[in-house]
């Protein structure tokens, strides 16, 4: 299931959290992972295959997310705020985790990892097959296609989250897809 | 399943509809490590507020003037003390022929 199409609280009730954590109530924040933490791993585990990375990845959009709570405006809902962060952090994952020359070697551990504690269910071997073939792109394009094949975000959020124009989201989506085209040609996947 | 016939390449649009299904690990809870990175965070920014505070200190102008007199005083401290030393290095220096002569 889609991580979007997951219930939302209102903004509201995160104001009044938000406020409190923002005076440096720890228990207010506590109150704010407990609510949020399912959408984020949600959205990273798009990103992530094995538990270690998500749980690192997830732990420190928090932990940003605290440092700069003083900058959340409540003009916008807290949660769009918390998902740029995430959405940076699956960036950033992807510039670490970029495919050198030296990948092939690491290649079978990359779609099965040990790590991985869920059950192997088709779904999570399709998402581990989805993950390997966009590992082949540019780490941009990796994180924009990771937003919107498998979490189905629309351009213009992703654009706001990147801090980028919708004409040049666009431009890097139809690139994107472009060079995806041709992995997919390679590894003998038909994009319809 | 990305594959529903062995006759025809698998589709990207399946698999990532399929992938969208994979749900993510319930049980994950970053709370108590969230917590405690946060919690030490802590002592460092006060740490940085107690630098803040003394680098402030050093912008006040009175403190600047204190240390501007304290400069000063020293530098005549020294002047005078190097006369001083001035005269006791010529006296050493005739000490020895004066010393000869007698």
């Amino acid at each position: 299931m889609p991580a979007t199409n997951q219930t939302e609280p209102p903004p509201d009730d995160d104001l009044v959290l938000v406020r409190r954590a923002q005076a440096g109530d720890l228990d207010a924040f506590d109150e704010i992972m407990l609510r949020h933490q399912s959408v984020i791993t949600a959205m990273l585990h798009r990103f992530a295959g094995n538990r270690a990375d998500l749980e690192d990845m997830v732990q420190e959009t928090f932990v940003r997310a605290w440092r700069s709570l003083a900058s959340w405006q409540p003009d916008r809902p807290f949660v769009h705020w918390l998902k740029r962060i995430a959405a940076n952090m699956g960036l950033e994952f992807c510039r670490k985790h970029q495919r050198t020359p030296f990948s092939r070697l690491v290649e079978p551990d990359e779609k099965h990892d040990p790590l991985e504690n869920i059950a192997d269910s088709p779904a999570q071997r399709d998402l581990g097959e989805a993950r390997f073939v966009l590992s082949h792109l540019p780490p941009e394009d990796r994180a924009l296609l990771t937003l919107l094949h498998l979490e189905e975000m629309p351009l213009a959020e992703i654009a706001a989250h990147f801090g980028w124009s919708r004409v040049k989201a666009k431009v890097k989506a139809f690139r994107a897809r472009q060079r995806l085209k041709s992995i997919l040609t390679q590894h003998g996947y038909s994009l319809t | 399943m990305a594959t529903p016939s062995p006759d025809l390449p698998p589709s990207w649009q399946r698999l990532t509809a399929s992938a969208r299904e994979a749900s993510a690990p319930a049980d994950l809870d970053v709370r108590v490590a969230v917590r405690a990175q946060i919690s030490a965070m802590h002592p460092s920014s006060a740490g940085t507020g107690l630098l803040d505070d003394v680098l402030a200190l050093f912008g006040q102008r009175w403190l600047r003037a204190g240390f501007a007199v304290l400069a000063a005083g020293a530098f005549w401290s020294c002047h005078d003390g190097l006369d001083i030393l001035h005269e006791l290095a010529v006296l050493s220096q005739l000490q020895g022929p004066v010393i000869q002569g007698i």
